[in-house]
C-alpha cells in the first residue's frame, strides 16, 4: 500500500494499527446493523457515587515481587486491583497478570465442591461431596495408611504458588506435614545456581544476601544472566531502567532474544548450556589483565587461604585456614594482624606443597581465553572481553540470575562461577550491587522453627525431584498416599509420562487442592476448592521487597472454597490433632513473635494495621562490613566440601543432554528451552480470559530457517518429540529464537496431543537435586494428524 | 491558561508488557475482544516477534490508544456532537448521543475506537472498574477517554498508575513546568502521523 506513508521515525504504518494486537475482535461475532433496536438509545442510568473503601491485599504466586494490592468489593465481587502504596513509593507495583485477578476469583470454571473421582483416573468424572465426608474419607484413608505401612506413607507435596505463611507452600504446609510426620516433597526447582552462589558467602540459597532493589539505581554494570526480568520479575525492571539513565551499561546473557535482551547494550546471546565456560572466561579476562579487587580479595575471600596439595583442604593452624604472610615469609592465620597476606603462590607448610586459593583458580580458568570462550560459547571474543572489562572497571555493578541458566545439570558451578566473580571484582557490600537476586521473605523468618513444628514432630522432607523414584520404588519406604496443594505437579516439574506411568499406579490416594481443574487435578481421588489469595487473611513472606507483609481478607470465599489452612484444621481434627491449627489471627500472630520483629518494637497489631512494614535497613545493603556468614568470615569460593568431587572451584562441564557433546545430539538436534513469559507466573493465570486473549494457545516458536529446513511453513502444526514422549503445537516463525532451539512457553496446561513436560527428565546432580528443565533435546516434525509418536 | 491534557510514553522504557493495556479494560469496564489500548510491536509479523534475522534482530514496542488530537478528525464527522473536544484538551464521547454511525472510526487515522458490536460481553459477567466510569451499551463506538472519571477528580489515568516500567506520563501540555510538557521538549516528543495534521496530543519519546 504505497500510499500509506510511515510517519517519521517510526515503523508503523496506519496498516499495522489496522491489525492491532493478537486475536482481537474473535470473540465479537459481525452481528449486523439490522439485528440492533433502540434499547442502546436509551439514557444511561444514573452513575453510583458509592463510597468504596478497598481492602488491602497481597498477591503472592512465585514472581517473588508481592506486589500489594488494593482490592475493591462492590455488591460482593472484586471489580478492581490496583497497586497499594507500599511505605516506600518506589514498590507500588502490580502487573498485566495481578490485575486480572477478578477473573480469577470469579471465574466460571472454578471449582465448586468438594468432588470424589466417579471414573477412572484422568477422565474427568467427578461426583460431589461435602467437606465433611471429605475431611472423613481423607483422615481415614491417612489413618489406615499411617498404621498399616507407617506415617510417612503420605507425602505431602507443595510448590511454590502462594507466598501465604498460613495457607502457602513455605509455612503452614510445612506445620501440616510436620504434624502428621508425613514425607514433605518440595524443592528441586532454582536450587542449583543458588546452591553454588550462596554457598561461598555461607548464607542459606534464598536468604537476604542482595542489595534491595532500590538501590540498584546506583549501579553503573549490570549483567541480568538467563534472566527475562522484564517479563517475570516484571517489578524491578524500573529500577534496571532508571540505573541505565543513570549511564549504567546494561548485559543480558540469552540464547533468545527477549524483551530484556532488546533493552540492553550488550546482548550475549550465548549458545544454551555454555554459560560457565563464559563465566570462566570473564574471570579469566580480569585476572590477567590485573583487573581484580587485590585488596577485596586479600582481606574479604579465601583468595590468599593456602590449599594442601595433598587433601585439597585448607592448611590450618588452630582451626584457622592459613595465609602466606610476605612481611614474616612464613605461614600466619588468615586473620592475623599486622600481616600482608600473599595472593599468588605455593609454599611448602609441614612438607606439604600448599598453593593460594587465587592460583589454583587461575589454574583452572587459564585456559579459557577469548578465543577459546568464543569456540563454546559462540560469543564473539570481543564481547567476552568487553563484559568482563565493564564488570571490572565500570563499578559499582552486580550480576541479577534470572533461573534460565539454572536449568542445566552443573548450574550449581555456574552460580559458584558468578560470586567469584563478584568477588574478585569487590563489588559486594556497596551501593550499586546486585547479588543474584533480592529475596527477603526466609531469611530470618522461615527459621520460626517453634511456629512450623509445635508439635515438636518433624517432617521427612524429600527434594520433590526424589519423590518419583521413592514411589516407584516404595524405598526407603512405602508411599502411598499424596496431598498435593500450591502445586500444579504435572504441568511444573519433568518427566511426565512417569508419573502418570509408573508412578500414579503405585498410589492408592491422591489428593489435590487448588482453584481449578488443571491436569493434575484431573489424576486425583479427591480434589478440595482452594480459596484465592483474596479471600484469605494472613501474613505473606515477602519476595524481593524489605517488608514483612499481611494480607486482610477482601472478601469470604466463594461457592464451596476454603482457605488451606481450614483444610487442614478440617483433616487434622479428625485425626485427633487439631490443636496445632489454632484460629487464623491467633496463629499469625504467633507466626510474627520473632527476634528482629521485637529488637524493633514492631507488633502484631502494627503489622496488622500498616500491612507492610519495613524490618531492613533503609537502604539494605549487605557485607559492608566485609564479613561473611562461612567460618572464616570471608567469601569462601574456594568450597573445600566439593573437593572430592573436583568441583572445589568453579569448572565448566557440558551439562547432560542440551550440549554440543551429547550423544542425542545426532538423533535430536535442537535443545527445548521452555521459558516463562509475561501471560503467567508459571502455570497461574494460565485461564485468564484477558490474558487467553493475547495469548491465545501455546506455540513451538522456532527459528525460520529450521523450520523452512524440515519443510515446515509458518503456523502448521509440529510434533517436537524425544524418547521421552512428545508435544503437538503450533509452529510460529520466531526470530527471536536462536537457531538450534525450540522453545515452548512454559506454565501451559494442556495440548492437542502430548504435552511439554513429557519431554523434559528428572535427573539430577547428587547432592544438587534440582530439575534441569532446558537440558533436553528434541527433534521436530510436520504433524499431520493420526497415529502419533 | 486552560488545560490541555497530554501523555507522554518513552518507548525506552516500554517493555510491551501489556499491563497498561489490561489496566485500561479493568478501570474502563471494557469488554472481551475490545480494547482501548494495545500494544503494538514494532516488528515481525507477530506480537513480540522481532524483525531481521538471528541474531541482527530489532523488535520496539508501540502502545496505541486514542491520540486526543487537538484537530480531530473524529469530532469534525460526528452528526451529532457525540464526540466532542473538551474545554481541558481532551476528545471525549456523550456515550448516550452516540447513534453508532461510526463515520468517526472511518475518520480515525489510529484505529483506535471500537464499536459494540453485540451485546458487550464481560468475564466476569458484571461491570468492573471504578465505579463512574460511564456505561456503554451495544450499538456504540467507545474508545480511550483519558480516564476521564478518574482525571476529572484529580487523578492520574489509571494506565498511568500501574505502568510497571513507569513508561507514561500524564499531564497539561500547556503547562510548560509540567512532566509532559517538559518530556515533548527536553526528549523531542514525536507525534504518530504527524502528517495528517492531527496535532496528537500523545507523544512518544525514544
Ligand atoms: S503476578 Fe507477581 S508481579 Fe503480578 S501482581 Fe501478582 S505478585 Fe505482582
Ligand atoms: S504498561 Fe508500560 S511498559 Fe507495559 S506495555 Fe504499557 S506502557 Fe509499555
Ligand atoms: S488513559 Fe485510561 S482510558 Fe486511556 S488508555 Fe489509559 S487506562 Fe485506557
Amino acid at each position: 500500500m504505497q500510499s500509506e506513508k510511515e510517519s517519521k521515525g517510526f515503523s508503523i504504518s496506519r496498516r499495522n494499527f489496522l491489525k492491532g494486537t493478537a486475536a482481537v475482535g474473535t470473540t465479537v461475532g459481525l452481528l449486523g446493523v439490522s439485528t440492533y433496536g433502540l434499547k442502546w438509545l436509551q439514557p444511561a442510568q444514573a452513575q453510583t457515587e458509592a463510597k468504596e473503601e478497598p481492602i488491602r491485599s497481597v498477591c503472592s504466586p512465585n514472581c517473588w515481587q508481592t506486589c500489594n494490592h488494593l482490592v475493591t468489593v462492590r455488591d460482593g465481587k472484586v471489580v478492581k486491583s490496583a497497586p497499594a502504596p507500599m511505605p516506600e513509593r518506589t514498590y507500588d507495583r502490580i502487573c498485566l497478570r495481578g490485575l486480572t485477578h477478578l477473573q480469577r476469583v470469579h471465574h466460571p470454571e472454578r471449582i465448586k465442591y468438594p468432588m470424589k473421582r466417579a471414573g477412572e483416573r484422568g477422565e474427568g468424572k467427578w461426583e460431589k461431596i461435602s467437606w465433611e465426608e471429605a475431611f472423613n474419607t481423607i483422615a481415614e484413608k491417612f489413618s489406615q495408611l499411617r498404621k498399616q505401612y507407617g506415617k510417612q506413607s503420605i507425602a505431602i507435596v507443595g510448590q511454590s504458588g502462594n507466598y501465604g505463611v498460613l495457607n502457602g507452600g513455605y509455612a503452614g504446609q510445612y506445620r501440616f506435614s510436620g504434624v502428621l510426620e508425613a514425607v514433605h516433597a518440595t524443592g528441586s526447582v532454582d536450587t542449583s545456581l543458588s546452591t553454588g552462589f550462596a554457598a561461598p558467602m555461607g548464607t542459606g540459597i534464598f536468604d537476604a544476601y542482595s542489595n534491595e532493589p532500590l538501590d540498584w539505581v546506583n549501579a553503573r554494570t549490570i549483567i541480568l544472566w538467563g534472566s527475562a526480568c522484564a517479563e517475570t520479575q516484571i517489578n524491578e525492571w524500573h529500577f534496571i531502567q532508571e540505573a541505565k539513565e543513570k549511564g549504567a551499561r546494561l548485559v543480558v546473557i540469552d540464547p533468545i532474544y527477549t524483551a530484556t535482551a532488546q533493552k540492553a547494550d550488550i546482548w550475549v546471546n550465548l549458545r544454551p548450556a555454555s554459560d560457565t565456560a563464559l563465566a570462566l572466561g570473564l574471570m579469566r579476562e580480569i585476572m590477567a589483565q590485573g583487573m581484580v579487587d587485590k585488596d577485596f580479595l586479600l582481606h574479604h575471600t579465601c583468595a590468599p587461604f593456602l590449599v594442601r596439595s595433598d587433601d585439597k583442604q585448607f592448611a590450618r593452624a588452630e582451626k584457622k585456614p592459613l595465609v602466606w604472610d610476605t612481611n614474616s615469609q612464613s605461614a600466619k592465620p588468615h586473620d592475623s594482624s599486622g600481616i600482608v597476606p600473599e595472593l599468588e603462590g605455593t609454599h611448602p607448610i609441614n612438607g606439604v606443597a600448599c598453593t593460594t586459593a587465587y592460583s589454583l583458580l587461575w589454574d583452572k580458568v587459564k585456559d579459557y581465553t577469548p578465543q577459546k570462550v568464543a569456540e563454546l560459547t559462540e560469543v564473539p571474543a570481543s564481547m567476552v572481553v568487553e563484559v568482563a572489562h565493564l564488570l571490572a572497571a565500570n563499578k559499582p555493578g552486580g550480576i541479577k540470575f534470572g533461573f534460565g541458566a539454572d536449568r542445566y545439570h552443573h548450574a550449581n558451578l555456574l552460580g559458584q562461577a558468578m560470586i567469584t566473580l563478584l568477588g574478585l571484582t569487590g563489588n559486594m557490600g556497596k551501593s550499586g550491587n546486585i547479588l543474584g537476586m533480592a529475596f527477603y521473605g526466609f531469611d530470618p523468618m522461615i527459621y520460626n522453627a517453634g511456629w512450623l513444628f509445635p508439635a515438636g514432630t518433624f517432617p521427612a522432607v524429600l527434594p520433590l525431584m526424589r519423590l518419583q523414584d521413592t514411589v516407584i520404588k516404595q524405598d526407603p519406604h512405602p508411599v502411598k498416599a499424596l496431598y498435593i496443594m500450591c502445586s500444579n505437579l504435572l504441568v511444573q516439574t519433568a518427566d511426565r509420562n512417569k508419573w502418570l506411568k509408573e508412578v500414579w499406579p503405585k498410589l492408592e490416594f491422591v489428593v489435590a487442592v487448588d482453584q481449578f481443574l488443571n491436569n493434575t487435578m484431573d489424576y486425583a481421588d479427591i480434589i478440595l476448592p482452594a480459596a484465592h489469595y483474596y479471600e484469605t487473611e494472613e501474613p505473606v513472606l515477602a519476595g524481593d521487597v524489605p517488608y514483612v507483609l499481611y494480607r486482610r481478607q477482601a472478601l469470604e470465599p466463594l461457592l464451596e472454597a476454603k482457605p488451606d489452612w481450614e483444610i487442614y484444621q478440617g483433616i487434622t481434627t479428625k485425626m485427633g490433632l487439631g490443636q496445632y491449627f489454632p484460629e487464623k489471627l491467633q496463629a499469625s500472630k504467633e507466626w510474627f513473635d520473632m527476634p528482629i520483629l521485637k529488637q524493633q518494637g514492631i507488633t502484631f497489631d502494627k503489622i496488622r494495621q500498616e500491612q507492610a512494614v519495613r524490618f531492613l535497613p533503609n537502604p539494605y545493603i549487605p557485607w559492608k562490613d566485609g564479613k561473611f556468614k562461612t567460618e572464616s568470615g570471608k567469601l569462601e569460593f574456594y568450597l573445600e566440601k566439593m573437593a572430592a568431587t573436583a568441583e572445589e572451584l568453579p569448572v565448566f562441564k557440558w551439562p547432560l543432554e542440551a550440549g554440543p557433546d551429547s550423544k542425542l545430539a545426532g538423533k535430536y538436534p535442537f535443545v527445548l528451552l521452555t521459558r516463562h513469559e509475561k501471560f503467567r507466573i508459571h502455570s497461574q493465570y494460565e485461564n485468564q480470559p484477558w490474558l487467553r486473549e493475547l495469548n491465545p494457545e501455546p506455540v513451538a516458536d522456532l527459528n525460520p530457517k529450521d523450520a523452512r529446513a524440515k519443510g515446515i511453513a509458518d503456523g502448521e502444526m509440529v510434533e517436537v518429540y524425544n524418547d521421552r514422549g512428545h508435544v503437538v503445537l503450533k509452529c510460529r516463525y520466531n526470530e527471536s529464537i536462536r537457531p538450534g532451539v525450540v522453545h515452548i512457553q512454559q506454565g501451559w496446561w494442556r495440548y492437542v496431543a502430548g504435552h511439554h513436560q513429557e519431554l523434559t527428565h528428572a535427573q539430577f546432580k547428587e547432592g544438587i537435586f534440582n530439575y534441569s528443565f532446558f537440558d533436553v533435546r528434541v527433534d521436530f516434525r510436520k504433524y499431520a494428524g493420526g497415529e502419533l509418536h | 491558561m486552560t488545560k490541555k491534557y497530554g501523555m507522554v510514553i518513552d518507548l525506552k522504557r516500554c517493555i510491551g508488557c501489556h499491563t497498561c493495556e489490561i489496566a485500561c479494560k479493568l478501570e474502563n469496564d471494557v469488554p472481551m475482544g475490545m480494547y482501548w489500548n494495545r500494544i503494538l510491536t514494532e516488528g515481525g509479523k507477530y506480537m513480540d516477534a522481532p524483525k531481521g534475522e538471528y541474531p541482527n534482530v530489532q523488535r520496539g514496542y508501540l502502545p496505541l490508544a486514542c491520540q486526543h488530537c487537538e484537530n480531530a478528525p473524529c469530532v469534525k464527522v460526528c452528526p451529532v456532537a457525540a464526540t466532542y473536544k473538551s474545554e481541558d484538551g481532551r476528545v471525549l464521547i456523550n456515550y448516550e448521543r452516540c447513534i453508532g454511525c461510526r463515520y468517526c472510526m472511518a475518520a480515525c487515522p489510529y484505529n483506535v475506537r471500537v464499536f459494540n458490536w453485540q451485546e458487550p460481553v464481560r468475564i466476569p459477567d458484571f461491570d468492573y472498574g471504578s465505579a463512574d466510569t460511564p456505561k456503554r451499551k451495544r450499538g456504540i463506538v467507545e474508545k480511550c477517554s483519558f480516564c476521564e472519571q478518574r482525571v476529572n477528580k484529580g487523578m492520574q489515568p489509571f494506565c498511568v498508575e500501574v505502568c510497571p516500567a513507569r513508561a507514561r506520563h500524564f499531564g497539561d501540555l500547556n503547562d510548560p513546568s509540567s512532566e509532559v510538557a517538559q518530556l515533548v521538549r527536553t526528549r523531542k516528543g514525536e507525534q504518530l502521523l504527524e502528517d495528517r495534521g492531527t496535532k496528537p496530543q500523545v507523544y512518544y519519546v525514544r
